[in-house]
């Protein structure tokens, strides 16, 4: 089980609240974008949820070094495997 | 998530950087600050303290019924300039669509507040009321995003992708509209601006850049906000309405040459 992809849970479900709880499990394989439908302004939440929780990740720097389309692409294994890089 | 108290609301806010202050304001009903976090703002903060915030009713800040005009605007924003560190002084404004009239009626109502200013595309009063009517009645901002975006193929392509959304996006952003359009004074205070005052305009001794979107249906205002101003300058990028997602480093970089002259 990985450790990241839990955390990473917790906080998808935090900012999306509960009455949108996603009826399918999130995996690494589930979109931001087209899956979890996370507007804009939630992504700006989960990423400082992301900032405080780990120290070490410049997550607002890593999406500003992407292009627009690439962020709304984004799947939930690629926060993953940013957010294990930088530990 | 940062609010902070100012004008007897709260305010959402993220600041970014370190360095000399400066401030981003996003435009009415289909803007937040989310506007500016991925493209515009991190880059501004590598060499600079970026202040963002959601404007009363809008993004993570408190629910608003009124107060959309300009001038409780740009209120909301000197209270907040009051209240964050590193901002009670001169700053420098950056405005989007009609963040860049709150942008200008700060530097009037407080001139001792703007250092420099950059209006990013903005419609000027008295607004057109079929360009107010057509933004509330195309308030989900995904289909405004792809209406603005037609002569611009890239980001049309991606706002249509983007307009997939029927499920638990699609019904928030109904709500909002609903709740704009029936539960606000937004549109009656659109309509109820009267025009920038001429001779406050004429007055205003600070730099002022205007960029302004090649496609944009405001660019023609752009010539005639400079005209009026004693020290403007205009600069079309190639573009739409919405510059800062569209090409936020072509933006950063004509900002910050102004910014740094």
């Amino acid at each position: 089980m990985n450790e990241t992809l839990d955390v990473l849970r917790g906080v998808i479900e935090d900012v999306v609240g509960p009455e949108w709880a996603v009826d399918r499990p999130i995996t690494m394989e589930t979109s931001f974008g087209s899956d979890l439908e996370l507007e804009s302004i939630e992504f700006v939440a989960l990423a400082e949820k992301l900032q405080a929780r780990y120290e070490k990740v410049d997550f607002v720097r890593w999406l500003s070094e992407k292009e627009l389309e690439e962020i709304i692409e984004l799947k939930v294994g690629d926060v993953v495997t940013y957010i294990d890089t930088c530990r | 998530m940062p609010l902070i108290a100012a004008a007897g609301r709260a305010f959402h806010v993220q600041r970014l950087g370190s360095g000399a202050p400066v401030v981003l304001i996003h435009g009415l009903v289909i803007g937040n600050l989310a506007t500016w976090f991925f493209g515009v703002a991190p880059r501004l903060a590598r060499r600079r303290s970026v202040l963002l915030y959601d404007q009363r009713g809008h993004g993570l800040s408190a629910p608003a019924d009124s107060g959309f005009d300009l001038a409780t605007s740009s209120a909301d924003l000197r209270s907040l300039l009051d209240a964050v560190e590193g901002f009670e002084g001169s700053v420098d404004v950056v405005g989007h669509s009609y963040g860049g009239a709150v942008a200008l009626q700060l530097a009037m109502d407080e001139p001792d507040r703007v250092r420099r200013l950059v209006v990013l595309d903005a419609p000027l009063p008295p607004f057109d009321p079929a360009e107010v009517a057509a933004m509330m009645e195309e308030v989900d901002a995904e289909q405004l995003e792809r209406l603005l975006a037609l002569d611009h193929q890239q980001f049309s392509d991606l706002a249509s992708k983007l307009a997939v959304g029927r499920g638990r996006r699609g019904a928030r952003r109904a709500d909002r509209a609903r709740h704009l359009r029936e539960g606000t004074t937004v549109t009656a205070d659109l309509m109820a601006e009267p025009p920038l005052d001429p001779g406050r305009l004429s007055a205003l001794d600070r730099p002022v850049l205007c960029v302004y979107g090649s496609t944009s249906p405001f660019r023609d205002r752009a010539d005639d906000l400079a005209a009026g101003l004693p020290d403007a300058r205009v600069i079309e990028l190639i573009g739409g309405h919405l510059l800062p997602l569209e090409c936020p480093a072509e933006v950063v970089r004509v900002v910050e040459e102004f910014l740094d002259e």
